[in-house]
């Protein structure tokens, strides 16, 4: 065997390790029909997905297929429930509130079902119908393609990550904030992340289940505008790293935190970078300075591509 | 002789025995509920204010609490390693009911049994009115058992002695 396929060998059973591990979130009734899957598919599986009434199924590049057996019941989503909290979902109202709990090993489950309002705002769940296992990998090259292009002078500049749902956005930022903090590739720089979902460090128990580099400070569930101000305020920070800005609060405070000399690193949802440019908000940010550049992830042929934009590239096409 | 009287004290020691064990055993009964209804104090403020996890919730309470209390703690600590296999309603129960040394009757365990079931998925409020509710009642039967205690503490004790000069008299 080829050094090469023996490489491959490897980095397909750390992957199909990491499905594995995912799969010890489901019911014991459930667990069979996730392992028959082949090495490649637990290697390429990106969410496991329960539906009360219907098969377990599970999303693969390819999409999203079911592993057959009997429909899922509402009684084995409950024990998802209970496995993924440890029988305390109490202790992850807050999580669940915003509709996902993060769990040990820096997995997410997201949920859905009959929302218990109070004060006409979402309190949590009267019922789960519905739940997504995010399958989150730490793959250690996926910042190569673009890293050299979004340094200048060997320190990486404000970049804003697009990619639509499901592309990549959150593993390609993380390692941007490894390798910024860990100086591989440029400037070693003090990294303070705001990890409004736990879903870039994924704290458990107080410790990163993903490396995100020896320089980085995590501010963990906390709001991305109120987090960007505290972390201004209290860590002297080089780099503020968050994930998906979605609100106006969140441009504003990315704003606050370039005018004091810091970098930042974020992403976005979006589908080209024709939809970044005429989405106002997006298009602001760039018109302000605020981002220098843009990492684009699409896919062609199942792969994922990337490419690297300058603010002006972004603002007035190609 | 020598035989009669090392029978004699025998049969006295047994009998004596007998009754001491019957006192030792209502003790601990007032013991155990009165340290469980403590426990639940400090697990009302773990779950309410701190929104400390079962597991972490159970380790705590099975190191503050004295024993059989903590035992039955260990116990539950130890039932989760089956959480989604087994409900932890069950493994809660099932803890108040095998535990050595606890010396509930029906009722108490009924009780016992009956909070884990608002444990662990209900919102901390509505797990406070359980826990209160659940103390009320471990707390009156820690009362009657207090009271069991003193009363028949003296029953066990006259009676041990009693049967004891009993046996001897009638083997004499």
């Amino acid at each position: 065997m080829y050094k090469s396929e023996v490489s491959h060998m490897d980095e397909l059973g750390a992957r199909a390790a990491r499905f594995d591990s995912a799969v010890l979130l489901l019911p014991h009734g459930l667990r069979e029909r996730a392992r028959r899957l082949t090495l490649s598919e637990r290697a390429s599986c990106e969410e496991l997905r329960l539906r009360t009434g219907r098969p377990l199924t599970a999303v693969t590049p390819a999409g999203e297929r079911p592993l057959g057996g009997e429909p899922v019941t509402a009684r084995e989503i409950d024990a998802l429930l209970d496995i993924a909290t440890g029988a305390s979902a109490y202790s992850a109202r807050d999580s669940m509130r915003g509709g996902y709990l993060t769990v040990r090993g820096g997995f997410r489950v997201g949920l859905c079902g009959t929302v218990l309002l109070r004060d006409g705002r979402a309190a949590g769940f009267k019922t789960v119908t519905s739940a997504a296992i995010r399958i989150s990998r730490q793959i250690r090259d996926a910042a190569d393609p673009v890293f050299g292009p979004l340094c200048r002078d060997g320190a990486i500049c404000s970049t804003l990550v697009v990619s639509p749902p499901g592309g990549g956005k959150t593993t390609l930022l993380r390692e941007l904030v490894r390798r910024v903090s860990d100086g591989e590739g440029a400037e070693p720089m003090r990294v303070a992340l705001v990890d409004e979902r736990s879903e870039l460090a994924a704290l458990f128990d107080g410790k990163p289940c993903m490396d995100v580099g020896s320089r980085t400070d995590v501010l963990d569930s906390c709001p991305r505008a109120e987090g960007i101000t505290m972390l201004l305020r209290a860590m002297n920070p080089q780099v503020i790293a968050f994930d998906e800005i979605t609100a106006a609060e969140d441009c504003a405070a990315a704003e606050a935190a370039s005018r004091c000399g810091v970098r930042l690193l974020a992403s976005a949802h979006a589908d080209s970078p024709r939809d970044l440019r005429e989405k106002a908000m997006y298009r602001a940010l760039f018109e302000d300075g605020v981002f220098e550049k843009a990492a684009v992830i699409g896919s062609a042929g199942g792969r994922r591509q990337y490419r690297v934009l300058d603010a002006g590239e972004v603002l007035h096409g190609l | 002789m020598a035989f009669k009287l090392a029978g004699v004290m025998l049969i006295t020691l047994g009998t004596a025995g007998w009754g001491l064990a019957g006192i030792r055993r209502l003790r601990r009964r007032a013991f155990a509920l009165r340290a469980l209804t403590g426990s639940l104090e400090l697990m009302e403020s773990e779950i309410c204010q701190r929104l400390t996890p079962m597991a972490e919730l159970m380790e705590r309470l099975g190191a503050s609490a004295p024993p059989p209390v903590s035992r039955f703690y260990a116990e539950v600590l130890e039932g989760m390693k089956r959480v989604g296999e087994v409900a932890f309603p069950v493994i809660w129960r099932r803890a108040a009911e095998n535990t050595p040394g606890l010396y509930l009757n029906e009722e108490e365990c009924q009780a016992l049994s009956e909070l884990g079931l608002s444990l662990g998925r209900y919102d901390p409020e509505q797990q406070r009115s359980a826990i209160r509710y659940a103390r009320r009642r471990l707390d009156a039967f820690a009362e009657r058992a207090a009271a069991e205690r003193d009363r028949d503490s003296r029953v066990h004790a006259f009676l041990g002695i009693a049967a004891g000069i009993f046996a001897v008299l009638v083997l004499l």
